[in-house]
């Protein structure tokens, strides 16, 4: 084999072996790893026996059975809304770090909107009522007063 | 309205407080606080090593007609030490009774320190590791000690966060008994 056929060969197995690294390494676009859906679901859970903390950062042992156990039902088939639910069902809505979208949720994710609203309401209102009011004058009176002040401190 | 100003103020006052009775709310949903969401459902079922028998298990089906007491410990957990005399005194009380059954689940420790800790104890009714965690998840647990009671039927029926006393036991006995 002549230098560049050989070199051409060597080439081709380079190109081969990219080509199959990146089409291995590049994730399925819509269809998200086991351990993507792991990650997604075990950081919306709150860590039962830390302060504040997702299933998905700490490093205790009862986050770490609740990955297993998340896998666990992904890999039986279960929706990431299914394992939510079930979580919801065994310690309520505690289980999650954001309240629901539903009933209470609801409610504790508009009220700071609402205390917005009301507070931006109040600023505008006592806005136009300050401009709405004609703007005080001296009477000769009081230039007569401040005068005398001036005169006799 | 003569004073807008200060009817957005008792507005806002009042979401302040509703805020308030909302997250008191919340507190009350917290099975640190409440009693679970696992109270008066059936029991989930769990199928465990036994803690000093190699090769045998316990399962709850197999207790299935019994008033089961369930009571997730370690021996590290200074609740559970304080709370061991009072189980003792109550499987005193209950071990020969044929209704009854007491099965000790180890939460969060090696099988040999949680039988190092048993043996210092005393403990001897049925007791089981639970390898993976999965039972502790099971029954909803946020720590340890917590103590179940579950009826014949398999429904549980009490729980009890916090250390028990024999008081505590029977009253949960009591209520497994009445299903």
């Amino acid at each position: 084999m002549n230098p560049r056929a050989r070199n051409g060969s060597w080439i081709a197995l380079g190109l081969v072996v990219i080509v199959t690294l990146w089409v291995a390494a590049r994730p399925e676009p819509g269809t998200p790893s086991v351990r993507d859906r792991v990650r997604s679901v075990s950081s919306e859970l709150r860590c039962v026996d830390c302060q504040s903390q997702s299933v998905a950062v700490s490093s205790t042992s009862s986050a770490r059975a609740f990955r297993a156990d998340i896998r666990r039902r992904i890999e039986a088939g279960e929706s990431n809304a299914e394992i939510r639910r079930a979580y919801v069902e065994t310690y309520g809505e505690f289980i999650l770090l954001k309240p629901a979208g539903s009933g209470l949720g609801v409610f504790l994710w508009a009220l700071p909107v609402v205390v917005v609203l009301m507070g931006a309401g109040g600023v505008a209102l006592v806005l136009a009522r300050s401009r709405r009011q004609p703007r005080l004058t001296a009477t000769e009176d009081d230039e007569a007063l401040v005068a005398d002040a001036r005169e006799h401190p | 309205m003569r004073n807008p100003s200060r009817w957005i103020a008792i507005g806002i006052a009042a979401v302040v407080a509703l805020f308030g009775v909302a997250l008191a709310t919340q507190v009350g949903s917290d099975p640190s606080y409440a009693g679970g969401a696992i109270l008066q459902r059936r029991a989930p079922d769990f199928d465990l090593p036994l803690l000093d028998v190699d090769g045998a298990r316990v399962n709850l089906t197999s207790l299935r007609g019994q008033s089961v007491i369930v009571n997730f410990w370690n021996s590290w957990c200074l609740p559970c030490r304080a709370e061991a005399p009072a189980l003792l005194e109550f499987w005193d009380r209950h071990a020969g009774d044929g209704d009854v059954a007491m099965v000790g689940i180890v939460r969060d420790e090696s099988p040999s320190a949680a039988r190092k800790g048993a043996r210092e104890d005393g403990f001897d009714w049925t007791l089981a590791i639970d390898p993976d965690g999965q039972a502790a998840i099971a029954y909803g647990t946020t720590g340890q000690p917590e103590t179940f009671a579950i009826s014949p039927a398999g429904v549980v029926t009490g729980k009890q966060l916090s250390e028990v006393s024999v008081d505590d036991l029977e009253a949960l006995l009591a209520r497994a008994r009445a299903g």
